[in-house]
């Protein structure tokens, strides 16, 4: 069988999507005779010139980050205009992975996609979901490793033809939502600032100090602009 | 205090449509005699897609590495009661075109991480920001679970900035459109 993959995700190869999607792709082709092949979506060229073999695929992975409301706009672009399927039946399997810890705000979109699927005549395979993506590049690789591995059985699953066993997919899109408890200790971590450690030390690696990072750079342009008397309205930032 | 916005900008793309074109007109001159309008033409505009760099965010703080027309609406951004976002749909969902200059609005928010309404957001950069109203172009097979699954996604994006104002689509009543649009 053959697998065709486009990457959603405009950081390419080290994006946290193509990190997810690299193990799908080592389980598909660990099935003997199965083949595979990767494109990202900001090579538009080479994923325009890959429609023909995108055609002679048994399945297409659509894999993208959620970019605060939905797949990034490219990856929107790149759906636009695929082709319609080859042939009744060809199938499909998404990989949509986000920032946050939980998955709710994936869910319209899954929903998005499997009817985007339907309406190019695609079968819906598998939707796989996956939050905290940065715990891919936050944390020690430990503790990435085993979801990891479900989501290289899936991709073995799929090679194979078989159907995803569906608690595997609880588990990688588990939380979809936090417990009231579970959310309590969330506010807490985050108003301690706990959930920032990464952030923090990524500003700190930047050297941009913590009150910098609060730069409000349009503003300031805008209050010259006021004081040289270029622009007449200057209440931008106050209150409603 | 005024019941009215002061200034609207709207962000529209797909203008290659005269329909979508001669609503955009119509619409444009109906906020006019009410509040203040600008208009942003994503297709006549140098925008290009976000890179995912978190340069914005972590390095130069409020500032994208990209340097093109995005700059000029997050100025009208910072200036605006409210924003509206004028596309067609394409293949059931937002233009790739308008989804682009969504990822854009990255500066605008602050690194960290917030809970609100029982989920993670980010807090605005700005203390002014405006609510965000979304204007779609059906195409001809749009039923109602496309626009319910449109609207569950723009709701959501409001969260980060002044509020989510109202979805409408570009075949419901003009004059409803105009007053929901300048409506404080």
């Amino acid at each position: 069988m053959k697998l065709f993959a486009i990457n959603g995700s405009p950081r390419g190869k080290g994006s946290n999507t193509y990190r997810m999607a690299a193990p799908f792709i080592e389980g598909f082709t660990s099935v003997p005779g199965n083949e595979a092949e990767a494109v990202h979506v900001q090579h538009q060229t080479r994923l325009m010139r890959s429609y023909d073999r995108i055609a002679e695929s048994d399945l297409i992975l659509l894999a993208f980050p959620i970019y605060f409301h939905s797949m990034p706009g490219q990856m929107k672009e790149a759906m636009e205009s695929l082709p319609h399927a080859a042939r009744p039946g060809q199938a499909m399997v998404f990989l949509i992975q986000c920032g946050f810890p939980d998955t709710a705000q994936c869910r319209p979109i899954e929903r998005y996609a499997a009817k985007w699927a339907e309406r190019k005549g695609y079968r819906v395979y598998g939707i796989i979901v996956k939050g905290f993506g940065p715990s891919l590049e936050a944390m020690p690789p430990g503790m990435n490793s085993k979801w990891l591995k479900t989501i290289q059985t899936l991709g073995h699953c799929a090679g194979s033809g078989l159907p995803f066993p569906e608690p595997m997919l609880e588990e990688l899109r588990a939380p979809r939502t936090f417990s009231p408890g579970l959310l309590l200790f969330m506010r807490i971590l985050a108003a301690l600032g706990i959930m920032d450690l990464y952030t923090r030390k990524r500003l700190r690696d930047n050297h941009v100090k913590l009150r910098d990072s609060y730069a409000k750079p349009l503003l300031e342009k805008r209050e010259d602009n006021r004081d040289a008397k270029t622009e007449g309205r200057g209440a931008a930032d106050s209150p409603r | 205090m005024s019941n009215k916005v002061a200034q609207v900008t709207v962000v529209c793309s797909g203008m290659e449509d005269p329909e979508l074109s001669d609503f955009t007109n119509a619409y444009l001159a109906g906020l006019a005699e009410q509040c203040s309008v600008v208009l942003y033409d994503l297709d006549r505009m140098d925008v290009r897609g976000c890179l995912g760099c978190y340069v914005c965010n972590i390095k130069t703080p409020g500032v994208c590495i990209i340097k093109d027309e995005q700059v000029d609406i997050l100025k009208a951004f910072t200036a605006s009661d409210r924003l509206v976002l004028l596309t067609p749909l394409k293949e059931g969902f937002i233009s790739g075109k308008m989804k682009t200059f969504i990822d854009r609005l990255y500066p605008m928010e602050l690194p960290f991480i917030k809970i609100k309404n029982g989920h993670f957001i980010h807090d605005p950069r700005y203390k002014h920001n405006p609510s965000l109203g979304f204007i779609l172009h059906k195409e001809p097979d749009t039923d109602g679970e496309d626009l319910e699954i449109n609207l569950e996604i723009n709701r959501f994006i409001g969260e980060f900035y002044g509020g989510f104002a109202f979805q409408y689509t570009t075949g419901d009543r003009m004059e409803e459109i105009v007053r929901e649009t300048v409506r404080h």
